[in-house]
């Protein structure tokens, strides 16, 4: 599909301030959190237990005898009645009053177990409060320094949290499951010529439709998506492209509405993003932000038990993490930050947009 | 539709019926004939028929007449056996076809498995008109009462007192044997269905007291040959009553049943069933794609193409009543998601509750590169190999089945690899790659006569979607047909206008559907003088049909060989059938 040729429709107008002789649309196909896990980044005791090693140090610090502790995980591993004991165990190792509580949904009423974190130089984003610390990271491809990326340094050491882009941990894989049973979401983009630099416009959207995959799992090219209307999910930035790159002329406050199995509405604050547009017609980008730290806790604490033994490992202790690593918009009162500092990988390939009530005759991408 | 339900007359039994039921018999009754096979052939004369034929039920009629008589809820819990393809449609192969054992044994199966849902319990009341006065006993009144019914919508015609005698016997036999009256009833129904007198369209001719000399089909196999000509389905009880009272061999009575038949939505299924014959759409059976390089070309995909094309030609042909070469440049279609993805087309989404699965009218621009049916998935996919566009397949395909022309298999020594090496950095294209094969005398002399057609198709890749580069080198898609040049298959198609074969070809193809026999020389002046009508009638195809249905040339037939015509039949009540044609 030549690139000339995404030519479309532009009932999705572009900004007033942009001369919009180029409309190109896509469909997002992959929208995941960019860590950069590299080996030795969580120092050298490694990267945080297993759910074996965790609940066996739990039923242990509950006062099990080691032979006790050993007979329930065998029977646990193996699949045997011992494990609805060890379940029950560890879903209810909060404590409030003494009393036994669901530690998914009340994990400050569990000891914070210290979690490692990342350690590691490198890390994908953006410098998103201006200034250049110690604890902040240099973005592995553009060199960038400052790089606020809090998410990664609170996840990363989960093993379900590790990976590269491209090649994420499991959690990610989990979700990227849902695509093909979520609407979709879509990016237009508008300029007078989207080969050179110059300014632009480009508009975040959901579709009322779900991504469309072929047999091999790759997006269908070309597919034609309803732009949802909902205003919980309208974005409409300006920015420019400058040396082949797109990024917002500042930042911006995104939102859209998600899947409630990752997180019920994705808000960014002071959010960028830096966005490749490819020859073959697809984009590859980064947006990073910084995003409400209890709903992606949420995201994670709605599986449970379930995401927290085949998955992301300690749940209540990734509530800590995230909590002790928040890095913007402080409570007023407490002065807990109530936002973490995030970079999600994405990438889309051509698709139509149409307004939900289209008549469906359109213009052909082959008609100039 | 239900035939059966709605049917409360007496049949009136033909005193010259001849095919005989029960255990055997050999046929050949005086004053008519039963024709089960035959050819062309015929000697000159003013005006010569050719020999009429028998035809085997294609899958749709088979389905189609079981839903009309019993309802549309019967599963045939069977399959086909394939059709063959002769002269360019398979309705000419389906008077070449036998049975084999195989296809028997489905027909077998089939047969066992709709006549035991007819006498369900949740059926019988509604399909069977009479209750026996004993469940376990035989009744043989019920039995006839039902069996004559059953059996003239089955057969197109009113059995013989013979058969209708000997399926009665079965069924008595059968209910002693089984302690049951529906069972053994069902034995006999299960008997019709797999005999030929059901598979087979059987012609029968009789002297036309009209033209001295001449004959004609019998008014039953009249009825046939026009329920099936233009609703691809058994007479209707409508159309059999004509047959019987003789008004269907009245002009009057004919063109009563013609017009009323034309009339109808019925029609469009006759239609879709001709033009998925013409245009061979049953390689959509077997098409596949290189998943790896056309991953987004998925079965639905597939399936999506052949309806788009069958819903552009119904919604020109039939419901605008245009011009049939116009669908060669036509830019009014129906889409899909699937096909829109393939077209990289937006398509809006108006199904019922936003229903993504809906077609949808749509039109290309007037500066989109794609018109007329040529340039549709059904067209350019269809007729290209698994992982690239054919400039020569899809020439081919245009000279034969849209021209009626044909083009000499290739050599057996051909050397296809430099056509097939599509990653040659020194023949980029296709038209590189075939002008070097082309080097090769005894190659260039049929490839000119399809390439210079298929160069204007290149800008659809093997998918059906659109490029302007191969291997990054500009297409170039200018081409010809029969000395007049295009730039493109916008071109193309407007030559196909031009084309004097187009109309010619869709005359010749419709007659042959009709009659499923290849048109006999004798037979020539009267397909020049339908040419000529269609010209006169703006190419508007139910006109067409409605000259072929009403021609009394339609009907005719050259004398009867009874020689040739001989047939043993074996037909047995019971699950024992077997089919002997001689």
């Amino acid at each position: 599909m030549p690139s000339k040729a995404l030519l479309t429709i532009a009932m999705l107008a572009a900004s007033a301030s942009v001369s919009a002789l180029e409309t190109r649309t896509y469909v997002i196909h992959k929208f995941v959190h960019a860590p950069n896990s590299q080996d030795g980044d969580c120092g050298p005791e490694g990267p945080n237990e297993d759910a074996d090693k965790l609940y066996a140090r739990y039923l242990s610090e509950m006062g099990k005898s080691p032979a006790e502790v050993k007979r329930l995980i065998t029977g646990w591993i193996s699949g045997g009645p011992e494990g609805r004991i060890v379940q029950d165990l560890m879903v209810n190792r909060g404590r409030i009053e003494g009393q036994p509580v669901n530690g998914y949904t009340h994990p400050a009423a569990v000891k914070d177990p210290q979690l490692r974190t990342v350690i590691s130089e490198y890390g994908y984003g953006f410098n998103l409060d201006g200034q250049v610390s110690p604890d902040d990271f240099i973005d592995p491809e553009t060199g960038e320094e400052g790089v606020d990326h809090n998410m990664f340094r609170a996840v990363g050491c989960n093993q379900g949290f590790r990976g590269v882009p491209g090649n994420e941990g499991t959690y990610w894989a989990y979700n990227l499951q849902l695509t093909g049973s979520e609407p979709a979401w879509l990016i237009s983009i508008s300029g007078e010529n989207l080969n050179e630099d110059g300014p632009v416009s480009i508009t975040f959207n959901r579709s009322y439709e779900h991504l469309k995959l072929m047999a091999n799992g790759d997006p269908v090219p070309n597919m034609t998506y309803r732009v949802d209307p909902d205003p919980r999910s309208q974005n409409n930035f300006r920015a420019h492209i400058i040396d082949g790159t797109l990024r917002f002329d500042e930042p911006v406050d995104f939102q859209i509405q998600w899947n409630p199995l990752v997180m019920a509405e994705l808000h960014l604050s002071r959010a960028q993003l830096r966005m490749t547009l490819k020859p073959n017609g697809s984009l590859e980008a980064f947006l990073g932000g910084f995003q409400p730290w209890m709903s992606a806790y949420w995201g994670v604490a709605e599986g449970g038990y379930a995401k927290e033994e085949m998955v992301v490992g300690d749940v209540p202790g990734l509530y800590y993490t995230l909590k002790n690593l928040a890095d913007a918009d402080p409570d007023p009162s407490t002065g807990q930050n109530q936002s973490i500092s995030a970079t999600y990988h994405f990438l889309g390939v051509p698709a139509f947009h149409v307004p939900a009530t289209s008549s469906g005759r359109a213009l052909s991408r082959a008609a100039k | 539709m239900m035939y059966l339900k709605n049917l409360n007359m007496k049949p009136k039994l033909s005193r010259r019926r001849y095919l005989l039921g029960g255990v055997a018999a050999a046929v050949l009754a005086g004053g008519a004939y039963v024709i089960l096979s035959g050819s062309g052939s015929v000697s000159a004369g003013i005006y010569s028929p050719g020999e009429p034929v028998a035809r085997r039920l294609s899958a749709q009629q088979y389905e189609t007449i079981i839903t009309d008589v019993f309802g549309a809820e019967i599963q045939l819990g069977g399959r086909f056996e394939p059709d063959v393809r002769i002269d360019g449609l398979l309705a000419i192969g389906a008077s070449h076809v036998s049975v084999t054992p195989s296809g028997m044994e489905q027909y077998d199966v089939m047969a066992n498995a709709i006549a035991s849902q007819v006498v369900s319990p949740a059926r019988r009341d509604l399909l069977v008109p009479c209750k026996p006065t004993a469940a376990n006993a035989p009744d043989d009144d019920c039995a006839r009462n039902f069996l004559s019914k059953v059996g003239r919508l089955l057969f197109r015609r009113p059995l013989t007192q013979a058969e209708l005698q000997a399926y009665v016997d079965a069924s008595h036999a059968a209910t002693q044997m089984l302690g049951n009256f529906d069972k053994g009833l069902s034995m006999s129904l299960a008997a019709m269905l797999k005999s030929p007198q059901f598979l087979f369209r059987q012609a029968v001719v009789e002297a036309d007291p009209d033209n001295e000399g001449s004959y004609r089909l019998d008014a039953y196999s009249k009825a046939s040959q026009l329920s099936f000509f233009l609703w691809n389905a058994a007479p209707d009880p409508e159309l059999l009553a004509a047959a019987e009272s003789g008004a269907l061999h009245t002009r009057k009575g004919l063109k009563q049943q013609v017009q009323r038949m034309i009339d109808s939505p019925r029609l469009e299924a006759s239609v879709r069933a001709f033009f998925s014959d013409m245009f061979e759409f049953d390689l959509f059976e077997t098409l596949t794609k290189d998943g790896t390089i056309y991953p987004y070309f998925s079965s639905q995909v597939a399936q999506d193409a052949r309806e788009q094309t069958l819903r552009t030609v119904v919604d020109l042909l039939l419901d605008q009543r245009a011009d049939y070469r116009s669908i060669f440049t036509t830019r009014t279609t129906f889409m899909t998601q699937a096909l829109a993805s393939v077209y990289a087309v937006p398509l809006g989404h108006v199904g019922y509750n936003g229903s993504a699965d809906t077609w949808q009218p749509f039109e290309f621009p007037e500066n989109d590169p794609r018109a007329g049916i040529l340039s549709q998935v059904s067209f350019v996919a269809l007729h290209s190999p698994p992982g690239r566009g054919s400039a020569t397949l899809r020439g081919k395909a245009l000279r034969e089945i849209m021209l009626c022309q044909k083009v000499p298999p290739p050599p057996a020594d051909v050397q296809f690899d430099l056509i097939e090496d599509t990653s040659n950095p020194q023949y980029k294209s296709a038209r590189e790659r075939l002008s070097a094969h082309n080097d090769n005398p005894g190659c260039a002399g049929c490839h000119k006569i399809m390439d210079p057609i298929g160069f204007s198709l290149e800008n659809f890749d093997g998918s059906g979607a659109y490029r302007t580069t191969e291997n990054g080198a500009p297409i170039d898609a200018s081409g010809m047909l029969d000395g007049v040049p295009f730039n493109d298959a916008l071109g193309l198609g407007k030559a196909m206008v031009e084309n004097r074969a187009t109309a010619a070809c869709l005359v010749d193809r419709v007659t042959a559907y009709g009659m499923g026999r290849a048109p006999a020389s004798g037979e020539r002046p009267w397909l020049m003088q339908l040419r000529q009508d269609f010209a006169k009638d703006k190419y508007v195809l139910p006109d067409l049909m409605l000259r072929i249905a009403t021609s009394d040339e339609f009907y005719r037939a050259a004398p009867p060989k009874p020689a040739a015509a001989t047939q043993t039949v074996m037909i047995t009540a019971n699950d024992d059938t077997r089919l002997e044609v001689q």
